[in-house]
């Protein structure tokens, strides 16, 4: 039985279609772009092209726990109803809540929502696109007066000047990014501007790199604006006849801003790159500008994002092909959840719980006994009520807030005194998990059924291709089983996804009549066979547009009442904190290519975790040598909330001064390398995101004895150490160990001596080098190198070596093959291409990416590593040829 | 001038390379006359063992038959031992009467087996292994079967044991230090030579001292310290060497453990050298056969009047010639208590490895189970290279 299934990717914003090939033998389910899915083409980048990785049983979530102890779906729903009643007839609604996800589907999102806000009667659901997402929503509902993205894909495509900022799209939205390469590839005279304080893998194909000053993108912006008008650069046709409030607003702006040498020092730029940047802006009608997390993760986020809505209304550029501002972002169906209404502060179907016409509209419609009437608490706020014990039940659905929330060992702890804290999952552990009560087995990728938005408000279908592994249940099913508990059967009556899609699409439309930019009037009436074969299409669909609708306000027509786009008056901030002789660097957070959030997933993929495989921390060279590092050591990083340990790594990418953590790493993956326990619960006045971006650190060498590493068929426990890193691949378990303690042979013998029948060794007596292949009854299942530096081993070859057990304990050990070893960095993780062979192709004259790829096969896959080919290509110097 | 007389006391390993060498150059240069002992011709002492053991025939195992002397005019007088030397008229006497002059006189007389001094040493088949002699006549008791004795556990010991044990007789060795060869391994090494022995079939006693063979004209059994005794119908002598210096110190050179030579062999007498196992430089003995040829080399240089450097001691690996249980030693494993040792253990392959390094220099290493990077750690020692990994030392990456 094979079959294609076309689905939806699970992980970011772009929201790529992703073809199934389908098998029994789950090993052999295969994965490829979907040529017609109007987000990728038949593109996938390296974490959607090892998407069959990630499926299977393995480390799953598959059955109800109450504590420790497995127990049936009945008895688990019946305890967290009971739970929850109990909560709510003693302290009311408001002392329960939902934390849920941008992973969940639409319906079970819709569901989720509709439990809490129409019938428990609170609006205390709050997701984590609060961390992502929320302060784009609140700069579009300002200045459109909806959540609207006007633009789409195309539009980044078809635009003579693309400025991206606040975004490393190359390695967290790559699909994306390769369309805009090629797109730059066939019309080279198509110009890019990269706005980032760092360096990244996004810059390789800018024209201009403005490697701002970190946190001064509003002053960027808001200078702009200030500019455009000085320089008579702006739409006065488009203003006068659909915007309210720009004379005050561009005012304000040019008084603040001062003139272009002001702002250029303020932002940390040298004038004439900033005119350049300036210039292209003002004489470019086709200007299309991407921002993500960089503007929205920050203290004044609404006021930087609303800056660039600004810019496009002042030039008349919004909605229009090739000219729009543009929002993405960054999980695969926060759009998805802003439509249902899943954060705290909004209602469903892109209605406001602050207005009564709208609570009254969506309470009519739901029948709801308990309209929540106020919005509910923001992610920063709901955790910080958990820990002061005002909410006391709370379940957290498809996310991992111990891990991802500011301040997060303060919400850790938070969670630990909560009285009831159930959280559901697909996979069996992660930091949130090991601190529930009750833990709720849930669908995953390829289980369940129904529909996700994409950052172009594309409605696509993800649809199951394997069976429900253990009694694991899709989460639209397990919330509306509790809805039924609690006595709302009625209202909760669903069959199928399908059901709850149709009465979704009915709420858009309701009382609508295009009041509402959020409508799915076309769509209300699918039966399920059409459901199920739904292509995908954006939002809105109304029956006189039932393809869809690409793009937003190209006609001037806002949502605001008088239907006119607003300007918000704010003055930029500067990042909310700012170094001090204590926190002298400040650090950026962000995501890496090859992983995904909490690594629940993108770890069960042994090659993903090959490109970068251990926390880090990149500086530049002089911080480096400045505090006496070299790449590789293991250092401290610190601010005024927690600590870290992890790897520093040379980066020419950063400016000196400032820093870069990754977000994924956590409890299950390392000692301590969970970034966000670092940074500060400051958020956004507005939105309530927090800033993610620009915390004071410090950065110090940690003392060491020695660095080792663990290989082992199953995870073993560990000797006392100051740091770890696991890395679980198909059949083994690795591990990155580093410590200050004695560590002898013996003792480890002793440690792993259940797992381990016999053990070839190496003894040192000075303790400075160990090496144990441990055997079972002969076949090798630990593999152990202690010594003062990092083990230099090859990897593939060890792990192929000990699977195939033929080869001397002496050869193992060794970790490297007798000749040949390449233990440089992985660069093509999909053909696993190490740096090494690509720079000796380099050096035998391939010259360009697609010579490389020809010689090497690297970056000829999903393409997602070929910025790293190109400045492999910028940095090596060949030596010239003999004319 | 007439051409001058070169005589040389005994016809061993040392004797036939300086004859080689000294026939390289210009062997008429000499009248040279070779006095030896044995009956045969030259041959190769080291492959006794192996001989012994049936693992090398014996056409293998001579190196110069007599046409080789003849072919080089060269006179050899074998089985006709030297009796004495007279150094003021410059001759030797042979036992049979045979006067022997000379101009330059080389005494290369080698070692005779250490003689066990317990009671009953002189009992019929207590025998030393040390001649090709000795182990024909080893070879054919063995045919017989029975039980063997071999004391000493070190590498002569080891071989004879390992000889007989192939010929079919069932060996006990017997060895007073406390694992066997413990002059060359560590106690773990010894202590799994010994347990790859026994899964030969030789049984080993270690720390045990033998008090007196018994027995009613042949030996009948070893009497061990504790009253224990160990029957046997042959017993063999492996405890090592002595040197033979009789003929020397009778003739007046000066003689500690081994005749004093200088680096350029010279004794004490003018016209008079000494090499091999026979002579003492700087209080150094020679076993091996490595130091044996450098001297060989360079007294043929001296007696040829080329220029020539002294002798250069050097450190020598030992290896263990038993076929299946390879073990190689190098470096002097007596004073090695300020050093790091890395050791490397794989009891499914049972080998074992342990490197001593001093200063971030490699000083000994032994081998066990798998002794192919001997000669490369042994260069390592010998050139004092700086170790920068050790750990990647003991898992062979040696050329690096």
């Amino acid at each position: 039985m094979n079959a294609i299934v076309r689905t939806t990717c699970p992980y970011c914003g772009v929201g790529c279609g992703v073809n199934v090939q389908t098998d029994i033998d789950p090993n052999r389910i295969q994965v490829s772009g979907d040529q017609q899915h109007p987000a990728n083409f038949g593109r996938l980048c390296v974490k959607g092209s090892a998407l069959a990785d990630t499926i299977g049983t393995k480390q799953r979530l598959l059955f109800p726990q109450i504590g420790d102890q497995r127990v049936s779906w009945n008895r688990a729903l019946d305890e967290t109803a009971t739970r929850m009643q109990k909560v709510i007839r003693e302290h009311g609604p408001d002392a329960v809540a939902f934390y849920v996800s941008g992973q969940l589907l639409t319906e079970d999102y819709y569901v989720a929502n509709k439990l809490m806000k129409g019938f428990i009667g609170s609006a205390n659901i709050d997701t984590n696109s609060r961390l992502c997402m929320s302060t784009a929503v609140a700069a579009h509902k300002r200045v459109f007066g909806s959540d609207t993205v006007p633009g789409c894909y195309e539009d980044l495509e078809l635009a003579d000047l693309l400025v991206i900022t606040g975004s490393n799209m190359a390695w967290t939205h790559p699909v994306v990014y390769q369309r805009i390469a090629a797109a730059k590839t066939a019309r080279p005279s198509m110009k890019i501007v990269v706005i980032d304080p760092r360096r990244t893998a996004t810059a390789e194909l800018a024209d201009l790199h403005l490697q701002i000053t970190p946190g001064s993108d509003g002053y960027l912006f808001d200078g702009l604006l200030a500019w455009l008008v000085m320089n008579l650069a702006i739409d006065t046709d488009f203003i006068l006849q659909h915007t309210d409030d720009f004379v005050a607003t561009a005012r304000s702006s040019r008084e603040r801003s001062g003139d272009i040498l002001a702002v250029a020092e303020r932002c940390g730029l040298d004038e004439q790159t900033l005119r350049t940047f300036y210039h292209w802006f003002a004489d470019t009608e086709r200007t299309v500008t991407v921002f993500s997390q960089g503007i929205n993760q920050s203290a004044s986020g609404v006021d930087k994002a609303g800056a660039i809505l600004h810019c496009h209304l002042a030039t008349g550029r919004i909605g229009k092909p090739g000219a729009t501002p543009f929002s993405i972002t960054g999980q695969p169906n926060a759009m998805g959840g802003r439509e249902v209404g899943g954060l705290a502060n909004q209602l469903a179907a892109h209605m406001d719980i602050d207005n009564a016409e709208h609570r009254d509209l969506v309470r009519r419609f739901w029948q709801a006994p308990a309209m929540a009437t106020r919005p509910g608490l923001k992610a920063v706020n709901l955790f910080d009520a958990i820990a002061e014990g005002k909410v006391k039940f709370v379940w957290i659905m498809a996310t991992n807030p111990a891990v991802s929330m500011p301040d997060a060992d303060k919400v850790r702890e938070a969670l630990a005194q909560c009285d009831t804290v159930v959280v559901s999952d697909c996979v069996a552990d992660t930091d949130t998990l090991r601190l529930a009560h009750i833990r709720l087995p849930a669908a995953g990728w390829g289980e369940k059924d129904g529909t996700v938005t994409n950052s172009e408000r594309r409605i696509s279908r993800q649809r199951a291709f394997l069976p429900l592994p253990g009694e694991a249940l899709p989460d639209w099913k397990i919330i509306t089983d509790l809805a039924h508990r609690l006595g709302y059967a009625q209202a909760f009556y669903y069959t199928c996804p399908a059901d709850i899609f149709r009465e979704h699409a009915e709420l858009s439309a309701f009382e609508n009549n295009g009041s509402r930019d959020f409508d799915l009037s076309g769509l209300t009436t699918l039966s399920n066979p059409d459901y199920d074969s739904l292509v995908p299409v954006q939002w809105p669909v109304r029956e006189h547009s039932p393809d869809g609708t690409s793009r937003f306000f190209g006609n001037g027509h806002f949502f605001t009442s008088n239907r006119r786009a607003r300007f918000i008056d704010g003055a930029p901030q500067p990042a909310a904190q700012q170094c001090d002789a204590n926190f002298p660097l400040m650090l950026n957070s962000g995501r890496i290519r090859d992983q995904w959030h909490t690594m629940t997933r993108t770890a069960r993929s042994a090659r993903l975790l090959q490109h970068i495989s251990e926390p880090f921390i990149e500086l530049h060279n002089k911080d480096l040598s400045a505090l006496g590092l070299i790449d590789g050591d293991l250092v401290q990083v610190r601010s005024q909330h927690g600590s870290c340990v992890v790897r520093a790594q040379e980066q020419p990418g950063q400016t000196p001064g400032t820093v870069f953590m990754p977000i994924h790493w956590n409890d299950v993956f390392a000692s301590r390398a969970r970034v966000d326990s670092l940074i500060a619960t400051i958020c956004d006045p507005v939105s309530g995101q927090p800033a993610f971006k620009q915390t004071p650190v410090s950065v110090e060498k940690i003392a060491l004895r020695w660095h080792a590493t663990l290989i082992s068929r199953e995870a073993l426990p560990l000797p006392d150490n100051r740091y770890w890193c696991r890395r679980p691949t198909d059949n083994w378990e690795i591990v990155s160990l580093a410590g200050d303690l004695a560590v002898s042979a013996a003792m480890l013998k002793r440690l792993w001596q259940d797992q381990v029948t016999d053990w070839a060794e190496l003894e040192d007596s000075y303790g400075h080098t160990i090496r144990l292949v441990g055997y079972r009854h002969a076949t090798p299942v630990c593999w152990f190198a202690l010594q003062p530096e990092r083990p230099q081993i090859d990897e593939s070859w060890l792990l192929e070596a000990l699977g195939r057990n033929d080869l001397s304990a002496l050869q193992l050990a060794r970790g490297v093959p007798s000749s040949g070893a390449d233990c440089s960095a992985l660069v093509c993780s999909c053909h696993q291409v190490r740096e090494a062979k690509i720079l000796s192709a380099i050096a035998d004259g391939c010259d360009s990416v697609e010579r490389i790829g020809g010689s090497t096969r690297a970056g000829t896959n999903c393409g997602s590593c070929i910025p790293d080919l190109r400045r492999l290509l910028t940095t090596t110097t060949v030596p010239e040829a003999l004319c | 001038m007439s051409t001058r007389r070169l005589v040389i006391i005994g016809n061993g390993m040392a004797a036939t390379k300086l004859l080689e060498e000294l026939v390289v150059r210009d062997a008429r240069r000499f009248a040279i006359t070779v006095i030896g002992e044995e009956p045969a011709a030259g041959y190769n002492r080291i492959m006794l063992s192996p001989w012994l053991a049936g693992e090398k025939s014996r056409n293998e195992l001579i190196t110069h038959p007599r046409d080789w002397y003849q072919q080089h005019g060269i006179s050899l007088l074998s089985g006709d031992p030297a009796a004495a030397i007279d150094a003021d008229q410059r001759y030797v006497m042979t036992e049979s009467g045979v006067r022997v002059d000379w101009d330059q006189l080389v005494i290369a007389t080698g070692s005779r087996a250490a003689m066990l001094p317990i009671p009953g040493n002189r009992l019929g088949n207590v025998l030393c292994f040390r001649t090709l002699e000795d182990a024909q006549k080893m070879q054919q008791f063995a045919r017989r079967g029975g039980n063997a004795v071999v004391i000493g556990g070190g590498l002569l010991g080891l071989e004879a044991a390992y000889g007989l044990n192939r010929l079919g007789m069932q060996v006990s060795v017997v060895h007073n230090g406390d694992w066997l060869m413990n002059r060359q391994l560590d106690e773990e090494a010894g202590t799994k030579l010994a347990e790859s022995l026994r899964q030969r079939g030789i049984t080993v006693h270690v720390a045990t001292n033998s008090a007196a063979f018994v027995g009613d004209g042949n030996v009948e059994g070893l009497q061990l310290a504790d009253g224990t005794v160990l029957p046997c119908t042959l017993a063999v002598i492996g405890i090592g060497i002595t040197p033979e210096v009789s003929l020397a110190r009778a003739a007046g050179l000066q003689c500690e453990r081994a005749i004093i030579t200088d680096a350029m062999m010279r004794t004490s007498v003018e016209n008079i050298s000494a090499l091999g196992e026979c002579c003492q430089i700087n209080g150094e003995l020679f076993g091996m056969i490595a130091p044996i040829y450098q001297q060989a080399r360079l007294l043929a240089r001296r007696l040829c009047s080329e220029e020539t450097e002294g002798y250069q001691s050097e450190v020598l690996p030992t290896r263990l010639k038993i076929s299946g249980v390879d073990v190689f030693s190098a470096g002097d494993l007596t004073s090695l208590d300020d050093c790091r040792t890395l050791v490397w253990r794989d009891p499914k392959l049972n080998h074992y490895k342990r490197l001593w390094l001093r200063d971030g220099r490699l000083v000994a290493v032994v081998l066990f189970g798998d002794a192919s990077d001997g000669g490369a750690y042994f260069d390592l020692i010998q050139q004092g290279t700086r170790i920068v990994d050790p750990a990647a030392l003991l898992f062979g990456e040696v050329a690096a």
